[in-house]
């Protein structure tokens, strides 16, 4: 089995994280990640981005518009079906 | 949603609509915000999304969740307000446009000819800063997200923002697991290439 190299692995570093690869490749990842300083740096810079898109407050919606959809359900309700 | 919801909408129960509304609140208005000139104009997207909802609710047959079902009302509404004239192009045709061609989730020049790395990556966790600045960074990835391609923009925002499960993704936008992980890819990558130098300027 031909070793990964850091450009391969930083391509391949979503198939990883979302669990898409095969048992022998997650094996290559790991002995490659144990013993490459730069690619574990960049798995936890992903990992920090991740956590910061995951960061954004929640939207909320206006209190004008949770009338309108009250009022929305309410006609349908009513409305013959 | 559970069935016996279904059944409590349906039949015209207020409380489960707004149960149903809340659980989607967020991430409709964030699908909204992607296409709408304003804030008012993404209300007004999810106004319309629910009427349809309701409108459609006694013809839903469940072959795709109740969920997806919401989220493509609301992204069909959303991307052809404003461009009735124009026919919107299918996210099929834009999800392979956005996968094609080379991609380079770091710069080549970061590595050496042999693929090692030349200028390796530092270590964010050590940098006593990223907490004091992690506002700041949060920002820094609004800002990116917002510049990225449509069909990269609608994965990442339902799958990392909201936190919604692949399947729910491929099954809202239509399009292949292999599609939404290679889109989903190049989003992140850019975000964290972003993040890069933003710690990098210090």
């Amino acid at each position: 089995v031909p070793e990964l190299t850091c450009a391969e692995l930083v391509e391949r570093i979503t198939d990883h994280l979302e669990g898409a690869m095969s048992p022998d490749e997650v094996r290559r990842v790991r002995a490659h990640l144990s013993a490459c300083d730069g690619c574990a740096a960049h798995v936890e810079q992903m990992r920090i981005a991740l956590r910061l898109l995951r960061a954004h407050p929640p939207e909320r919606s206006s209190h004008a518009l949770e009338d309108r959809l009250a009022g929305v359900f309410r006609e349908w309700a009513r409305s013959e079906r | 949603l559970s069935a016996a919801q279904l059944q409590a909408l349906r039949a015209g129960d207020e409380r489960a609509f707004r149960e149903l509304v809340r659980e989607h609140e967020s991430l409709l208005l964030r699908l909204a915000l992607l296409y709408a000139p304003s804030r008012a104009v993404a209300e007004e997207v999810v106004q319309e999304t629910w009427l349809g909802v309701l409108n459609g609710i006694d013809r839903f047959e469940g072959r795709s969740t109740l969920r997806t079902w919401i989220f493509r009302i609301l992204v069909n509404r959303a991307r052809t307000r404003g461009e009735r004239e124009r026919r919107t192009v299918p996210f099929a045709a834009l999800a392979r446009a956005e996968t094609e061609g080379d991609f380079e989730p770091v710069d080549l020049d970061r590595f050496a000819p042999d693929g090692s790395w030349a200028s390796p990556p530092r270590r964010w966790e050590e940098d006593p800063e990223l907490a004091l600045r992690s506002a700041e960074a949060v920002e820094k990835v609004r800002a990116e997200v917002a510049k990225l391609p449509e069909m990269q923009r609608l994965v990442i925002t339902m799958r990392d923002l909201d936190g919604l499960p692949s399947e729910d993704v491929r099954n809202a936008l239509d399009i292949s697991e292999t599609n939404q992980r290679v889109l989903l890819h190049r989003a992140r990558s850019k975000v964290r290439a972003a993040l890069e130098g933003f710690f990098a300027d210090g």
